[in-house]
């Protein structure tokens, strides 16, 4: 039988950011500390790599957090969760009319299959 | 631009689909507004303070004997109730994230693909991702 007392402490969502934001100030406050303060995305991102999680919805959540979707209100605070959840993201390219139409069908499959009715605008 | 709606009972979900100077904007909301507010007001003003207003000084004084509970009560159930519609609050946004995350991301998907293959991209990307029922 396997000694639970053997196996790596897994860190939950606000330990991982409380850690990795401590580890910063440590840094930074070293005499000797050269780098400027901060993480880029870029070093993020190895972070991220080196924990298993795909960099793609690291930028994603970067692009997410410099779009302020996720600034908590006073309602947030009240509810204690989000009041609108927003999910959004810029792609390179643009989509031509036809791709429109593709995705057009793509939601409306995905939200007819639980009764919701879509309704698309041109605007 | 194109905007989509999917407004059924007590929720309304909006996927906004944005293409100019070479770039493609998806973006996608859920406004919870609507839900928080029937669940804190039918929960914590509804039950607390009806129950706690309605019930807790009379047992407080007639009962218990004491002035100090009957002022307690009502806020000592204006709390539960707090606690319990931000439990409650929390369990279905999380419920809904998941969904709405799987959606986002095979929305996102599918536009990429429709931008890689020049809006010639395919529909058969596996089984439609759920969408939490509506409640």
């Amino acid at each position: 039988m396997t000694d639970s007392t053997n196996l790596p402490r897994v860190y939950g969502e606000k330990e991982i950011g409380l850690i990795l934001k401590r580890a910063t100030e440590i840094q930074q406050a070293e005499p000797s500390a050269a780098t400027p303060p901060g993480i880029t995305l870029a070093e993020l991102e190895e972070i991220a790599a080196e924990a298993g999680i795909d960099p793609t919805y690291l930028r994603r959540a970067a692009l997410e957090i410099e779009s302020g979707v996720h600034k908590h209100s006073f309602w947030t605070k009240l509810v204690g969760e989000e009041l609108m959840l927003v999910r959004e993201v810029t792609l390179s390219g643009e989509l031509p009319d036809s791709g429109f139409e593709q995705i057009v069908g793509v939601i409306q499959s995905l939200s007819r299959e639980h009764g919701h009715r879509v309704c698309w605008v041109e605007a | 631009m194109w905007r989509a709606e999917s407004a059924s009972k007590g929720r309304t979900i909006q996927i906004v689909v944005t293409s100019r100077d070479g770039h493609t904007l998806v973006r996608l909301e859920e406004n919870l507004t609507q839900l928080a507010s029937g669940l804190f007001a039918g929960t914590t003003i509804g039950f607390g303070v009806g129950t706690g207003v309605g019930i807790g000084p009379p047992i407080g004084l007639n009962v218990l004997g004491s002035m100090l509970l009957a002022f307690a009560a009502p806020v000592g159930m204006i709390g539960i109730s707090y606690v319990a519609s931000r439990a409650i609050y929390r369990a279905i946004v999380r419920h809904r994230r998941r969904a709405i995350d799987e959606l986002f991301s095979r929305t996102v998907a599918e536009v990429e693909a429709s931008i890689a293959s020049g809006g010639t991209a395919r529909l058969d990307r596996g089984p439609p991702a759920a969408l939490p029922p509506g409640s």
